[in-house]
C-alpha cells in the first residue's frame, strides 16, 4: 500500500476534505500566516483551514489588484473570488505582511464571509509585545467562543495542544527521513505531506503521519537522489516548484518555507497556562522574514542547512515578498561565506516563465555537479 | 492657444529657491552635527519624530533623500547598484536608491546621508521601512529599534481608536525611549518633549489652515509647491524653522485665496492626488497646468498632519500616527480621499501606483470605485514609480492624463 | 521583394563543412545541436575537432529544425546521422531534439564551447541569445564556475533586435555599424522591455530624430543592461561574446568602449559556441560510454 498517497490525494481533493469535516458538525476557519494560532481554533470544535491558492492564472484577482502584488496572495484572492473558499465560517488575519494585509481588505469588500477576526502579530519580542500578544490572542479566543458558541476550557486548549505538538514531532520524524542519502521522501513528497496537515484534522493527518513512518523504510519506489538542496524561501504551497527541481537532477532535503519546516519546527510548551503557552509559542517560533531579529534571522536556516547536509541552496524569492526579497542578499551571502554554491531564483507563483525557470535551475545543478 | 497659457509659473514666492534654501541647508546641518559628534539617527516616516527632536539626536529621513537623488536624476543609477547586489528590482526604489547611494559616494548629491550611529523605524507604513533598515543597520553596524504599530484594522480615526492600541503605542514609546537614553547616554528631558510637541502642533495647524486655504477657487497653491513645502511636516516638525516658514507660506497663500488669485492662469478642473509624485519631473504639475488643471489636495499633505496636545505627547502621538492611512485598512483611504474631493471640490482624482510599494499600490481600484459610487467624481489609476524613472512611461502617462481630462470636460459640459 | 514586404530582420542561414578533414579517419563522430529560440545550430565534432556544421532560423516545431539543421550540416559529407556516435541536445528547445541522448544547458555549453573557441584563458562569457542573454564565469577547463541569466522580457536579445531591425528597415547585418556612424552617443532609450523599447523608438524617429541616432540609442540601453549582468556575476578577463548578436559591432565595440576591455577575437563563428560546447560534451560522455573514461 502506498503510504504517500493519502497526503498527495488530500491535497487535491482539499475542497471536499473541508466540506466533509463541515458535514460532521466542525466549523471551519481559514487562515493565511503560519503565526496563526491554529490551536484555539481546533479547541473551538472547528478545522482550520490554510487559505492557498491555484496555478492557474488569476483572471479575477487581476481586475481588482496591479501586477506588483504578491502572486500568491493575488492566486488565494482569485480563489475566494472564484468562490472556493464559500463554504468558510470563519477567517483568520495576522498582521504579517503588506500584501496580506491590504489584499484582504479588498477580500472583505468583494466577498462575504461570516466572521472575520483580526490579529495583530507585533514584529519584535519584548516583554510588552509579548503582553500585548497574549491580550490578541486572548481577545481572539473570547471571539470564538461568542461566534461559535463552543467553550474553550483549559481542557479544549491543552487537549489542542496535545495533537498539534504530536503533528509537529511526527512532521519533525518524516522530515528525518531526509537525512539519509538518498533521501527515503523526496522534497515533494515532504511538502505535501506539511501542507496536507493544513487542509484536515490533525488528529486525522497524525493518523496517516505514523503509518508513513512505519512503511517509509521499505517503499516500492523511493526517490533517486541527486543533488541534495535547501529551498529557501517564503510561501510555497503547492509541490510544483520543488518537482520541476526533483525532475532534473535536484534532491530537496531541506527548507526553510513558512509552509514547511518554519511551520511546524516548534512546540508549544504543555506546562503553564495554556493560552500563555500558545501566545508565546506563536510569537517566539522560528522567526518569518517579518519578525525583526538583527542579524541572527537565518539561524534557522542555517541550521537546516547543517542538519541535512546540503550541497547547494536554491533562494527561491518569490516576487513582490518584500520581507523575503529584503533577506534574500543577505541569504545569499551567508551561504557563500560557508562555501555553498547558492542559485538566486525569482519566481510567479503561476511558474510563468518556468522554462527559464527550468533552465538556471538545470545549469546550476549541472555546475555544482559537473557535467557527464 | 496652448502657447498662450504656457506663461511663467506663478510659482508662490515662500518656496522660491526652496532647495537651496531649505533642503541643502538641512543636509548640511546634518553633516555638522555628525562631525561634532551629536547622535545622528536615521528615521522612516510615519514616525514620532518629536521624540528624536527632543533628545537632540539629529533625525535623517532617507526617504527624502531618495525623492532628492530622483530629482538630481541620479536615482536610476543607484538603484542599478542596489540590484546588481541582488536587492530586486521590484523592490521599493526609495529603498534601492538608497542602498545603492552608499556605494557611489562620488555621485551623491549633498555629500550623502551622514553615517547613522542608530536607525528608528515604526510598523506602521510598511514592510520595506524596517527591512531596509535592518539591512543598513547590519551594513554599519548601527543598531535598529523597531516601533510596533497594532494595525488600524476598523481604520477608526484618533477619536475612536481602541484603547489598547493606545496603550500599546505608548508602551512602544517608552521602550523605544529606553533604547534612545541607552544609546545616548542622555535623559529625555519632559520639559522639552513639552515644548517640541507645542512646536509640532503649531506646524500641523499652520500646514492645515495652508490646506484649508486651497479649497478656495481658483486654488492659491499646486502640488509642485505643496511636495517641496511639506517637507518641514515630515522631517523636523518640531522646529522654530517649520513654524517661521510655515507662517510665511500660510500668509501667502492667504494672501492669494482671498485675492482669487490661482496658481495657474486656468484652472478648470480641480485634481485631488494620492501618494507620491514623480520625483525625478515635479514639471508634471506645470505640465497639467498648461492642461488647465491644478491639484488642489494631495493625500499626502493631510495624512501627516495631527494636532498635539503637549501636556500629553505620548497620547497625542499615538493619535497622530495610529490613523495614518498606510496603518489602516483601506476604507480609511477610501473615506480621505472622498473627504478631500468633497471638501476640496474636486473634478477628479488622481491615484498613481507605486511600483515598489504594495502599500500605495493595492486598492487603488477600491478608492477609483467608491469615490465614483459616492461623488460621481471619476478617478485615473496610473501605473508608475516615484523615483525609479525605469518605470515611468512619460508618453503614455501624458496620453492618458489628456484623455482623463478630456472625459471630464465632457463630463463638466453635459452635468 | 519590394521594399516594403523586405524582410529586414532575417540573418542569412548557412552551412560550412573544414576542407582536409575525413570522417571515416576519425574514432568518435560528435553532434551537438542547440536549439534557441530565434536560431538553431548543428555542429559534428571529429575526436573533438570541428568538421562540418549548420546555422540556421527556429521553425515552429522544434523538432523539424533540429532534424534540417542536423540534416544540413552533414549534407555531401556522406554522414548519416547513425554514423554518430553520440549527440547532445541544448539550448532552449533542448529537450525536443530526436536524436540526442543527453540534453545539457546552454550555459555549460557555452562555456565549454568558448573555451574550444578562445581557448583556455576564457573566464568570462556573455551570450547574446534570441530571448535572454547570460553572463558566465569560468575556470581553466572552461567549466562554469556562475552564471547570471537577464529576465525574459529585456530588449538586449537577439529577438529584440530583429524587431528594432525591422522598425528602422535596416537590414540586421547592418544595424550595429549603422549606430556605430553617429558622432556623439544620444541618451539610451530608458526603457528595457522589448514591446516598450519598441514604442520608445518609434517616439524618436517621431521626433525626427535619424535612424541613426535611434538605433546608438537602442544598442545603448542594451548594453548599459548587459553590463549591469556583467557587474553583477563579476568580470573577469579574458572576456568573450558568443552567440549570433557577437557579430553586431555596434554592441560589441560599444562593450568594449564602456568596459574598457577588449573580448577576444573568434578564431570560428561564436553562434556556434553552444553547438559545439554541446558536441564536446558528447565526446566526453561517449568516451564514457564505451569505458574510455
Amino acid at each position: 500500500m502506498d503510504v504517500l498517497r493519502p497526503f498527495r490525494t488530500l491535497l487535491s481533493i482539499k475542497h471536499d476534505v473541508a466540506r466533509s469535516w463541515q458535514a460532521k458538525g466542525k466549523h471551519l476557519v481559514g487562515w493565511s500566516c503560519a503565526y496563526t494560532p491554529e490551536e484555539l481554533i481546533y479547541a473551538a470544535n472547528s478545522i482550520p483551514i490554510m487559505v492557498s491558492g491555484s496555478l492557474e492564472p488569476s483572471k479575477h484577482a487581476d481586475v481588482y489588484l496591479p501586477i506588483n502584488t504578491c502572486s500568491f496572495v493575488r492566486s488565494c484572492f482569485d480563489s475566494a473570488l472564484k468562490g472556493d473558499y464559500e463554504y468558510l465560517d470563519g477567517l483568520v488575519i495576522s498582521n504579517s505582511c503588506d500584501n496580506r494585509n491590504k489584499i484582504f481588505d479588498l477580500w472583505k469588500h468583494h466577498v462575504k464571509i461570516p466572521y472575520v477576526h483580526f490579529i495583530n502579530t507585533p514584529h519584535t519580542r519584548t516583554e510588552g509585545t509579548h503582553n500585548f500578544f497574549y491580550d490578541e490572542i486572548f481577545r481572539f479566543k473570547t471571539s470564538l467562543q461568542v461566534t461559535f458558541g463552543e467553550k474553550l476550557s483549559d481542557t479544549t486548549l491543552k487537549n489542542a495542544i496535545r495533537i498539534f505538538n504530536e503533528n509537529r514531532l511526527l512532521l519533525k520524524k518524516v522530515y528525518d527521513l531526509r537525512m539519509k542519502d538518498p533521501p527515503l521522501i523526496s522534497g515533494a513528497e515532504a511538502l505535501e505531506i506539511v501542507l496536507s496537515s493544513m487542509v484536515t484534522s490533525k488528529e486525522e493527518h497524525n493518523v496517516l503521519l505514523k503509518r508513513l513512518l512505519a512503511g517509509a523504510s521499505n517503499r516500492a519506489d523511493p526517490p533517486k537522489g541527486g543533488v541534495r538542496l535547501l529551498v529557501s524561501g517564503s510561501v510555497v504551497d503547492n509541490s510544483k516548484p520543488i518537482r520541476i527541481i526533483e525532475a532534473i537532477g535536484g534532491s530537496v532535503v531541506a527548507d526553510d518555507l513558512c509552509t514547511g519546516s518554519k511551520y511546524f519546527w516548534d512546540l508549544v510548551s504543555s506546562h503553564g497556562d495554556p493560552l500563555r503557552a500558545i501566545a508565546k509559542r506563536y510569537l517566539d517560533k522560528v522567526s518569518s522574514s517579518f519578525m525583526l531579529e538583527p542579524g541572527t534571522n537565518f539561524s534557522h536556516t542555517i541550521e537546516m542547512a547543517e542538519r541535512f547536509d546540503v550541497e547547494a541552496v536554491i533562494v527561491f524569492a518569490l516576487k513582490f515578498c518584500d520581507t523575503h526579497m529584503f533577506d534574500a542578499p543577505q541569504l545569499v551571502k551567508e551561504f557563500e561565506a560557508r562555501d555553498l554554491p547558492v542559485l538566486y531564483l525569482e519566481w510567479e507563483h503561476s511558474l510563468s516563465g518556468s522554462a527559464q525557470l527550468k533552465t538556471r535551475i538545470e545549469a546550476f545543478l549541472e555546475m555544482v555537479k559537473g557535467v557527464g | 492657444m496652448v502657447e498662450a497659457k504656457q506663461k511663467r509659473r506663478r510659482r508662490l514666492q515662500a518656496t522660491k529657491g526652496f532647495y537651496k534654501a531649505y533642503i541643502k541647508k538641512f543636509y548640511r546641518d546634518a553633516h555638522k552635527a555628525k562631525a561634532e559628534g551629536k547622535p545622528v539617527a536615521w528615521v522612516a516616516s510615519t514616525f514620532p519624530v518629536e521624540i528624536l527632536q527632543a533628545m537632540d539626536i539629529f533625525p535623517v529621513w532617507p526617504e527624502n533623500y531618495a525623492s532628492l537623488c530622483a530629482a538630481k536624476r541620479v536615482a536610476v543609477k543607484f538603484c542599478e547598484i542596489a540590484e546588481s547586489r541582488n536587492f530586486s528590482k521590484d523592490l521599493c526604489s526609495y529603498a534601492r536608491c538608497v542602498i545603492g547611494s552608499l556605494s557611489d559616494k562620488e555621485n551623491s548629491p549633498e555629500e550623502g546621508l551622514p553615517r547613522p550611529d542608530m536607525l528608528v523605524a515604526s510598523t506602521g507604513a510598511c514592510d520595506t521601512h524596517f527591512k531596509w533598515f535592518q539591512y543598513i543597520g547590519d551594513r554599519f553596524k548601527a543598531p535598529l529599534h523597531l516601533l510596533n504599530m497594532p494595525y488600524n484594522i476598523s481604520g477608526a480615526d484618533s477619536e475612536h481608536l481602541e484603547k489598547a492600541h493606545i496603550e500599546f503605542y505608548i508602551s512602544q514609546l517608552k521602550e523605544l525611549i529606553d533604547f534612545l537614553e541607552e544609546k545616548t547616554d542622555t535623559k529625555l528631558d519632559k520639559k522639552r518633549l513639552k515644548e517640541i510637541t507645542a512646536l509640532s502642533d503649531r506646524t500641523s495647524q499652520l500646514w492645515g489652515e495652508i490646506q484649508h486655504y486651497r479649497k478656495t477657487i481658483p486654488s492659491p497653491m499646486d502640488a509642485r509647491d505643496a511636495f517641496s513645502a511639506v517637507f518641514f511636516l515630515l522631517s523636523i516638525p518640531g522646529s522654530p524653522a517649520a513654524v517661521e516658514f510655515y507662517e510665511r507660506l500660510r500668509n501667502e497663500v492667504k494672501e492669494r485665496a482671498e485675492n482669487k488669485f490661482g496658481a495657474a492662469e486656468t484652472e478648470n478642473y480641480r485634481l485631488v492626488w494620492d501618494n507620491l509624485p514623480p520625483w525625478f519631473d515635479l514639471k508634471f504639475f506645470e505640465y497639467l497646468n498648461t492642461l488647465g488643471a491644478v491639484v488642489v489636495a494631495e493625500t499626502f499633505s493631510h495624512v501627516w498632519m495631527g494636532r498635539l496636545d503637549p501636556s500629553r505627547p505620548f497620547e497625542s502621538f499615538a493619535k497622530k500616527y495610529l490613523p495614518n492611512f498606510a496603518n489602516c485598512s483601506i476604507d480609511r483611504k477610501i473615506h480621505l480621499i472622498q473627504d478631500l474631493a468633497e471638501e476640496f471640490s474636486a473634478d477628479g482624482v488622481i491615484l498613481p501606483t507605486n511600483w515598489g510599494c504594495r502599500m500605495m499600490s493595492i486598492g487603488e481600484t477600491a478608492v477609483k470605485e467608491e469615490v465614483y459610487r459616492k461623488l460621481g467624481v471619476q478617478s485615473l489609476i496610473v501605473n508608475m514609480d516615484s523615483t525609479d524613472r525605469r518605470n515611468y512611461d512619460e508618453a503614455q502617462i501624458k496620453r492618458n492624463m489628456e484623455v482623463f481630462l478630456q472625459v471630464l470636460n465632457e463630463k463638466n459640459q453635459n452635468g | 521583394m519590394s521594399e516594403k514586404s523586405k524582410e529586414f530582420w532575417r540573418w542569412r542561414e548557412y552551412r560550412h563543412t573544414m576542407p582536409n578533414m575525413d570522417w571515416h579517419d576519425a574514432k568518435m563522430v560528435t553532434a551537438g545541436v542547440d536549439i534557441g529560440s530565434v536560431g538553431s545550430k548543428a555542429a559534428v565534432m571529429l575526436d573533438g575537432e570541428l568538421y562540418t556544421y549548420a546555422a540556421m532560423r527556429t521553425g515552429g516545431v522544434s523538432e523539424e529544425t533540429a532534424v534540417k539543421a542536423m540534416n544540413w550540416a552533414i549534407e555531401e559529407t556522406g554522414l548519416k546521422t547513425e554514423d554518430i556516435h553520440y549527440v547532445v541536445g541544448t539550448g532552449y528547445g533542448r529537450v525536443n531534439v530526436p536524436f540526442a541522448k543527453r540534453t545539457i544547458t546552454e550555459i555549460a555549453c557555452h562555456a565549454r564551447g568558448a573555451h574550444y573557441i578562445y581557448g583556455p584563458t576564457v573566464r568570462t562569457v556573455l551570450d547574446i541569445g534570441g530571448q535572454d542573454c547570460k553572463a558566465i564565469r569560468c575556470d581553466e577547463k572552461g567549466k562554469v564556475m556562475s552564471f547570471l541569466m537577464n529576465d525574459k522580457c529585456a530588449a538586449g536579445t537577439g529577438r529584440g533586435l530583429e524587431v528594432f531591425a525591422d522598425l528602422i528597415r535596416t537590414p540586421i547585418e547592418e544595424l550595429g555599424k549603422t549606430s556605430l556612424s553617429v558622432q556623439d552617443e544620444p541618451q539610451p532609450v530608458s526603457n528595457t522591455c522589448v514591446i516598450f523599447a519598441k514604442a520608445e523608438s518609434v517616439a524618436l524617429l517621431r521626433q525626427g530624430w535619424p535612424k541613426e541616432k535611434v538605433s546608438a540609442a537602442y544598442h545603448l540601453a542594451m548594453v548599459n543592461r548587459i553590463i549591469d549582468l556583467l557587474t553583477k556575476v563579476g568580470i573577469e578577463k579574458d572576456f568573450v561574446v558568443t552567440g549570433g548578436v557577437a557579430k553586431n559591432t555596434g554592441i560589441v565595440s560599444r562593450l568594449e568602449r564602456n568596459l574598457k576591455l577588449k573580448p577576444l577575437e573568434p578564431k570560428l563563428d561564436p553562434i556556434l559556441a553552444g553547438a559545439i560546447g554541446s558536441a564536446l560534451f558528447a565526446k566526453a560522455l561517449y568516451e564514457k560510454e564505451i569505458g574510455l573514461r
